[in-house]
């Protein structure tokens, strides 16, 4: 039978045939939106970095990259160099690429210090792409040895006063050593907070003048506190959170000491932190449950002065009588001759002429601040290091090498196994060398046996004085790498002819320590000499006797030490150049 | 096609590429540089990990980052003193994971440097 076809029958596929046709127009419709919203957003590929260039010439550094951009928008990035120390060494800011073009990015300065000839530093690249890539230093350089300057804090020397002002706080924490230290209290700026009582105060002396005010003290929250003297008004100014109070102190006072005391029992703390001195901030704090004094030392008083921080008291409901006292104390200390270290030269200038030799050279110069430091680059001991000891015949050491004699020559025996062993050069400034042992608190004298145990020689002095000549031969080397060359290279002045060596070595006639230059001589014989390197296993140790004047004694210039120190930094990496 | 038309008709789906990764170690600096783009069609919360072959993990800095699709962001390790935790020569793996959904990607890196 055959099937009628109907009107109805005949419009059914062609609506299917649109229907599936709207749908695929619909659906590529969405493919390329989707498509289109993928691909317009610029990729990391299309920034291309190319010609990175990192060049030293001592000194000087200089860096170059070269960006193309293949995005049809404006980017903007900043980019950081890693210096050998790990951080930033240079940072370009803004750094603008044009749309589709290219840009190069380019610095240079007195940067030398932070690379190595050789060898490889991270670029980061940071912007709407993040990069990272290397680079390798190429260039000239006189040493890819750092420089470590003992320039340890607690050691202030016999030349304090020419220190620039840094404060070294240091713990007392028991009253007998506290009276011992603070010969005497001018004034008190106080903070009392007991079961019965709740305040701030000044007094001349505890319990004369009293200036006291009541004062919320609350449980556990800091409050600032600033403490003023106008030396023009004699007038002391302690304010504590909104409250300010006054009185006209005892003159006289030459240091400071921040004393918190706990009475009674019962889980009670002072804590003290965010100090500054007259704007600087001064690195340490005090936490206490008990009893300690931070002796401010060598925060300098006497013109008049502004000390800030934070003050946090704690309590407990403690049971019976209990109290918390906080005093910032004006007084002078104990000029202990004990504490003051022999140390023949000046460390602050001799420091100083170190740190910008070193620059002027490229090379890195690293400041060894505290005696954990030290000990950590004992225990660790890195390859080929410069050590500047600024002290002098006084050489740095922890505390459990100032027992007695035997654990300073254990020291010394140790530092001689360094050296030698992990081709350590010792630069010795000035004094007798390793005539004493110290860390700034307690020192032990050795004398003339210290040398004998770091060259494991007999026989060997340092107080030769008088006038000594360049050795001319060193200088006129003409294989391109003599003194002369390569002082005009580093763009130094030539050494003098003649210097007036204060500390010259004396050497035994036998068992000598096996000498690499001597950079001068005395007329009557090498036996004497002011500067000579001599070798020490796989290391060196470089004997620089203090020169006090150039030319002569008389009528001659004077040499400063921190011209000292700068030659003697110079003859340290010759030394080890060649 | 299949995904991008689905993902409008029907549900989004959820997908990453990792660019240009980094892993430089200088001493104790270390430094790693990922760029993230979103090639799904949904919004993602995406943070990024490094992870070393005894699987200890290091999170890249600032976290999770809302990525709309087609949207590349850049995710920066950087610490100057857990270079000692990295090893020149040794692969890493970085991941890249959806705060929801899991993991998104990862690419296998050497560390470079010294």
């Amino acid at each position: 039978m055959q099937r009628k076809m109907t009107s109805k029958n005949g419009i059914t596929p062609i609506v299917a045939v649109v229907l599936m046709a709207a749908l695929s127009i619909a659906a590529s419709g969405i493919y390329y939106t989707e498509m289109t919203k993928v691909v317009a957003n610029p990729t990391p590929q299309d920034v291309v970095v190319t010609d990175i260039l990192l060049s030293k010439h001592y000194g000087y550094a200089y860096f170059s990259l070269h960006m193309i951009s293949n995005v049809k928008s404006d980017l903007t990035f900043q980019v950081s160099i890693i210096g050998e120390d790990g951080v930033i060494a240079w940072q370009m800011r803004d750094v603008h690429l044009p749309a589709m073009g290219e840009i190069v990015v380019s610095e240079s300065g007195s940067c030398g210090s932070d690379f190595f000839v050789g060898k490889t530093y991270i670029i980061k690249i940071e912007g709407g792409v993040d990069m990272a890539y290397t680079v390798e230093c190429t260039g000239v350089e006189v040493s890819t040895g750092k420089i470590y300057l003992l320039a340890i804090n607690s050691i202030t020397g016999n030349f304090t006063e020419e220190i620039s002002g840094s404060i070294v706080p240091e713990h007392i924490d028991s009253v007998t050593s506290f009276n011992a230290i603070a010969e005497t209290t001018l004034w008190f700026a106080g903070a009392t907070k007991s079961k019965s009582d709740s305040l701030i105060d000044l007094s001349n002396k505890r319990g004369d003048d009293v200036n006291s005010t009541s004062y919320p003290w609350q449980n556990g929250v800091p409050v600032c506190f600033n403490i003023t003297y106008s030396q023009s008004q004699n007038l002391l100014y302690y304010t504590v959170g909104n409250t300010t109070i006054t009185t006209t102190p005892y003159a006289g006072s030459t240091d400071l000491f921040i004393r918190g005391v706990i009475t009674g029992k019962g889980p009670m703390s002072i804590t003290v932190n965010d100090l500054e001195f007259n704007g600087e901030t001064v690195d340490g704090e005090m936490y206490t449950t008990n009893y300690d004094v931070l002796w401010l030392k060598g925060a300098d008083v006497s013109c008049g002065f502004t000390l800030t921080g934070s003050v946090t008291l704690t309590w407990d409901s403690p049971d019976g009588n209990w109290g918390m006292l906080l005093d910032v104390i004006g007084g002078t200390a104990v000029e202990g001759n004990e504490c003051v270290v022999d140390t023949a030269i000046n460390p602050s200038q001799t420091i100083q002429g170190v740190i910008d030799t070193a620059d002027n050279l490229g090379c890195p110069a690293i400041l060894v601040t505290t005696m954990a430091q030290w000990e950590s680059l004992l225990a660790n001991p890195p390859l080929g290091a410069i050590i500047v000891n600024p002290f002098g015949g006084a050489v740095p050491a922890p505390a459990w090498a100032l027992q007695d004699e035997a654990s300073s020559e254990a020291y010394i025996r140790l530092l001689s196994e360094v050296v030698s062993a992990y081709s350590w050069t010792w630069l010795h400034l000035g004094g007798y060398p390793f005539s004493s042992v110290t860390n700034g608190t307690n020192t032990v004298d050795i004398g003339n046996e210290g040398a004998e145990w770091f060259f494991n020689v007999s026989r060997i002095k340092a107080h030769g004085r008088g006038i000594e000549l360049l050795d001319e031969n060193l200088l006129t080397e003409d294989d391109g790498v003599s003194l002369n060359h390569f002082l005009s290279v580093t763009g130094n002045d030539a050494l003098p002819n003649n210097l007036w060596f204060d500390y010259g070595i004396i050497l035994p006639a036998s068992d000598t320590p096996k000498t690499k230059f001597t950079f001068y001589m005395n007329p009557g014989g090498v036996s004497q000499t002011g500067a000579m390197s001599f070798y020490l296993g796989a290391g060196y140790y470089v004997h620089w006797g203090a020169p006090i004047y150039a030319q002569g004694h008389s009528g001659g210039s004077r040499v400063s030490d921190y011209e000292s120190a700068s030659y003697a930094l110079m003859v340290a990496l010759y030394t080890t150049m060649r | 096609m299949y995904p991008i038309v689905s993902a409008t008709i029907n549900k989004p789906t959820y997908a990453a590429s990792i660019s240009q990764a980094n892993l430089l170690k200088q001493g104790a600096y270390v430094l790693m540089t990922a760029n993230v783009k979103n090639i799904g069609s949904g919004d993602l919360n995406a943070y990024c990990v490094i992870i070393d072959r005894s699987l200890n993990e290091y999170p890249c800095q600032g976290g999770a980052r809302l990525l709309g699709p087609g949207d590349t962001v850049a995710f920066i390790f950087e610490s100057t003193d857990e270079g000692s935790s990295f090893m020149v020569g040794t692969s890493y793996k970085i991941r890249v994971f959806d705060t929801q959904h899991g993991l998104l990607n990862e690419v296998t890196i050497f560390c470079n440097g010294r």
